[in-house]
């Protein structure tokens, strides 16, 4: 008869696996099988069995090593990871290390190389959850990016990273305990206690990847990307799109996508893609992207730059948020500035049928920014543009967009 | 300064130069020669064998004679012999040590003659 049952000690906690496995057997179950989130036993009436999990791999054990194993009465049973597991039937068979010094400088060899490991790990762990967080959506500059990837993608990096931080710590803790262990000459006994508290850590952790996970699949399947030419082929709903807001400068941005070259000494590559996006906080959503991705002197052209995008909200309040946050980032307010709720209201327009209409314009360097934002209920349209056309004289292309429901 | 291994020298570690002081041998006949020597006293698991050996090999206070399979045949050097018969002394010293004392406490009456026979009989057996 064949019984699972999972392992929940991580690599570091083999002598209290090696303490679990010796009080199964005393009950009748052997170990026959490892898989990869649970052992198989088998019930027998060998009540003698006793286990011994060296933290090394089966091909760092020398022949001779094996063979006196083996002439001890020590079998190999199975490896997994880096462990490797033995086990006597012989009741006079001694035990594998009969003096404990021998032990725990056996050990203590095997153990210093993944101390290193663990080092790397978390060094790598530490750099790439610190620039997880900076790149989070929050700190996005463009609404396009916030928007769609919203709260939803926020937990998800953040599930990320939690979770990359639990296993990792999880792994050094459980290291740096080991070696402590090891260095008092203390023995592991797996009680039931430390069995369950065990457990109830795998399922902590296994409930934050599955959590991870979901919200992962969730973000990336509810929002699509159009890039480059298939821009022209694109039937979905649209915002106000940069050809029909200024027909000229469109045609000039198709004609320069392909046209740089760094042997000119003028040129200009542009980009431009589409998203369409929906999450749990974004019932729908589009956007257009127009922008200078590599550029010569372009401080000698007048190269336009346009963002429009079209947002249908789950809530009248989420769109509010999204907006007003957007708004401080154009205008660089500082998130505790006591300023900031005047100084949005002070780029205010008059919209009629908007709930707010601002209309903001600064100059960054040799070019005129302009930005365009109306909300009405849930819904939200965004402009920025930078070039020779004033976004307030198409004023009436973003006003019918945002009263035309049925383009989302 | 490099961490000087072989001290102190274990227990476990005498009896595996004492067995090799002997004859050269393979690992499981020294854990069997051990076992024999001290009337099942002393038993020898396989990992601390072997951890013994290999440190001793580092050492050269042993090295390989030849190989059969898996089974490889040690001898002790002349470093090896040195420190067997190093650790040989020192434990006389402690055995003669031990004796004197108990003599000075058997003017005490507070040890008996049979408890000291009884001790330096097993010790003088090394």
């Amino acid at each position: 008869m064949r019984i699972k049952k999972p392992c929940p000690f991580n690599n570091y906690e083999f002598d209290y696996e090696e303490s679990w496995l010796n009080g199964l057997a005393h009950d009748g179950l052997l170990l026959s099988k490892e898989g990869r989130f649970s052992y198989e036993f088998e019930k027998s009436d060998n009540h003698c069995r006793r286990y011994r999990i060296i933290p090394k791999k089966h091909e760092e054990f020398s022949d001779e090593e094996l063979q006196l194993f083996q002439d001890s009465g020590w079998h190999m049973l199975l490896e997994s990871d880096d462990k490797t597991y033995f086990y006597s039937d012989d009741p006079d068979a001694p035990d594998l290390f009969t003096d404990e010094e021998s032990y725990r400088n056996y050990l203590k060899k095997n153990l210093r190389r993944y101390r290193n490991n663990i080092i790397w790990s978390i060094l790598i762990v530490a750099v790439w959850g610190a620039n997880l967080f900076l790149r989070m959506p929050g700190n996005q500059q463009f609404i396009t990016e916030l928007a769609n990837n919203s709260l939803l993608s926020e937990i998800s990096y953040l599930a990320l990273i939690l979770f990359l931080i639990e296993a990792n710590a999880s792994q050094g803790i459980g290291m740096l305990k080991c070696r402590r262990r090891i260095l008092n000459g203390e023995k592991a006994e797996c009680t039931a206690a430390f069995y369950i508290r065990k457990k109830a850590e795998l399922i902590l952790g296994g409930v934050i990847v599955s959590l991870a996970l979901v919200a992962l699949v969730i973000t990336f399947t509810g929002s699509g990307r159009v890039r480059g030419d298939k821009v022209f082929s694109y039937n979905e709903p649209s915002p106000v799109l940069f050809r029909e807001f200024s027909p000229e400068e469109w045609d000039f941005v198709k004609d320069n996508r392909q046209s740089f070259s760094w042997d000119d000494d003028k040129g200009v590559k542009y980009d431009y893609y589409l998203y369409n996006s929906s999450n749990l906080t974004l019932r729908k959503g589009c956007s257009e992207n127009v922008y200078y991705a590599e550029a010569m002197n372009y401080n000698d052209w007048e190269l336009p730059a346009y963002t429009s995008l079209t947002y249908d909200f789950r809530s009248e309040n989420t769109a509010d948020k999204m907006l007003r946050r957007q708004i401080s980032n154009d205008m660089d307010l500082d998130r505790n500035d006591p300023e900031k709720e005047n100084k949005i209201l002070e780029i205010s327009i008059d919209v009629p049928g908007a709930d707010y209409a601002g209309y903001y314009e600064k100059r960054d360097g040799g070019s005129d920014l302009q930005y365009l934002y109306l909300r009405k209920g849930s819904k939200v349209v965004y402009a920025y543009y930078s070039g020779k056309m004033k976004l307030m004289d198409k004023l009436q292309l973003f006003i019918d967009q945002l009263e035309a429901g049925e383009n989302l | 300064m490099g961490k000087k291994t072989l001290e102190p020298i274990t227990e476990s570690m005498y009896y595996v130069l004492m067995c090799l002081h002997n004859r050269n041998m393979y690992g499981t006949e020294i854990a069997e020669c051990v076992r024999k020597l001290t009337d099942d006293r002393v038993k020898l698991g396989p990992g601390t064998l072997y951890s013994i050996l290999s440190t001793f090999e580092t050492e050269s206070v042993i090295s390989k004679i030849s190989k059969e399979g898996r089974r490889i045949t040690y001898a002790i050097t002349d470093k090896g012999e040195t420190l067997y018969q190093n650790e040989l002394q020192r434990l006389r010293k402690c055995l003669w040590d031990a004796q004197r004392d108990l003599s000075f406490e058997e003017s005490d009456s507070r040890v008996s003659t049979e408890d000291v026979k009884g001790t330096a009989g097993e010790l003088s057996t090394i």
